[in-house]
């Protein structure tokens, strides 16, 4: 169900304005008219860098997170969660909040710039060498919004778990590890039809089981 | 490639999971297709919900590093915002399937991770005009104003200035708590070099900026909201990415 920002825009709303018994925005909650992401990107689009580092701890578990769980390499993650954070203030006002809420487009761009490096060759390289070396890092939840951290982890992970065994894999070959639809055929030895497949019945899944279905 | 086609596709866009060339097909074709990129959107606001099971707190050093960049990076001119009511909940035409820009040219500079000392600057909020080069290319104009105005303030001054670098001037208005720095001829610090920019109040320097001329030795260096009182200006030499502390002589300094 989307939250009718008050712009008018579908939102997504944050963490803490979820409704905990389903994927659900309260419309009633705090935080909504001040502080959300949405707000604090408009502001940064004008210049100002207090509502930035207001994004910045809103935003940076996440973003640092995902560009973690992709590249694998705490250095290369902290250099690109950089270059995504950059990116942010330099081209807020491209931010169009009648396409995706604030937070998916931070999360696009991350994710984005992840495979982007994973993607050149000697990031690849060292990463295929630290694989092999070590299991991937576990994520360390920061005291901040540690609590509905954990609840938003076992949304997703919910969610995850409605999947069939074959979506969740490509899926998570896909978003996690950064892999082309091409290199997980491969990997998998299965039909690049079957990939897709696979990725358009999963998210259409996940769409349903976190009520995005229009 | 027909609407089936893209269709098919959109799941694995969504994901970031198509090769570069594919990409440019993909996006050419749904260029114009608000329908599709509607779908799409969708799509990756599911993908995002992904990022919840990976949240992990970055280095404790990032976040100043970060604010420290920023405060020193130009942001682009270009798609200002438009109002949320001027589209009506219709997807514009003008955008692209991807809610991110192509990623850009790849810039040494920017990879560069700041030294989070940099934040230490206290309050000095400096912007780079003129080098182009290392801020990504965009020239801004709201910028060129900016420095325009504070060179037209009326009590905007030249520093007299001690050192070996003629080309270097310094306009500085007090009562506005800003200052220019506009250099010519500057030679090439070097690859690994940059000069710095200190800031000395009761002779303790703090750094406030990092900078390198274009290739015609051109530099314009924005000062705005420090502490006027007193403040002496250096110029120094540093290795790349600036220093704690200035490491090398005074090129320049107002004292």
């Amino acid at each position: 169900m989307a939250h009718q920002s008050p712009n008018g825009g579908a939102l997504w709303c944050a963490a803490h304005e979820r409704d905990d018994a389903a994927w659900t925005c309260q419309a009633g909650a705090l935080h909504v008219l001040d502080d959300t992401p949405e707000n604090l990107l408009a502001r940064v689009a004008t210049g100002d860098q207090r509502a930035f580092d207001a994004l910045y701890d809103q935003m940076a578990a996440l973003i640092y997170g995902v560009v973690l769980r992709v590249l694998r390499d705490p250095a290369q993650s902290e250099e690109v969660t950089q270059e995504v954070f950059i990116e942010i203030w330099r081209h807020a006002g491209r931010f169009d909040s009648d396409r995706a809420s604030a937070r998916t487009w931070a999360l696009t761009i991350a994710h984005r710039r992840g495979v982007d490096r994973v993607r050149s060759e000697q990031a690849s390289r060292d990463r295929t060498e630290r694989i092999a070396r070590e299991a991937s890092p576990e994520p360390v939840p920061g005291p901040a919004d540690a609590m509905s951290r954990q609840i938003d982890q076992g949304r997703a992970a919910d969610a995850l778990s409605t999947l069939s065994a074959p979506q969740r894999e490509v899926i998570e070959l896909a978003y996690y590890d950064g892999l082309t639809h091409n290199e997980i055929a491969n990997r998998l030895r299965i039909p690049l039809g079957t990939v897709k497949t696979r990725v358009r019945d999963g998210l259409t899944r996940l769409r349903r089981r976190v009520g995005f279905e229009r | 490639m027909s609407d089936d086609e893209i269709r098919d596709l959109l799941a694995v866009v969504a994901l970031d999971a198509l090769d570069p060339v594919e990409q440019e097909a993909f996006d050419r074709a749904i260029a114009g297709r608000p329908d599709l990129l509607a779908e799409l959107d969708e799509l990756r606001a599911v993908v995002a919900m992904l990022a919840d099971t990976e949240a992990t707190e970055p280095p404790v050093g990032l976040k100043a590093s970060i604010l420290a960049q920023i405060a020193v990076t130009q942001q682009s001119a270009i798609d200002r915002h438009v109002p949320a009511h001027a589209s009506n909940g219709v997807v514009s035409p003008r955008l692209s399937s991807v809610l991110v820009a192509p990623a850009e040219e790849p810039n040494v500079w920017m990879r560069r991770r700041w030294p989070a000392v940099l934040a230490v600057a206290a309050g000095a909020v400096g912007v780079i005009v003129g080098a182009a080069v290392w801020i990504g290319g965009d020239s801004s104009p709201d910028l060129a104003d900016r420095v325009a105005a504070v060179l037209e303030l009326p009590d905007v001054e030249p520093l007299g200035l001690h050192g070996d670098m003629d080309g270097v001037r310094i306009m500085h208005s007090p009562s506005s708590s800003a200052a220019v720095l506009v250099a010519d001829g500057m030679p090439d610090p070097g690859d690994d070099r940059d000069y710095q920019l200190w800031l000395h109040h009761d002779g303790v320097p703090s750094p406030a900026d990092v900078f390198r001329p274009d290739g015609g030795g051109h530099v314009e260096v924005l000062l705005e909201d420090f502490s006027s009182d007193g403040v002496v200006f250096t110029v120094t030499v540093e290795p790349a990415g600036g220093s704690e502390q200035p490491t090398g002589p005074a090129l320049v300094s107002s004292a």
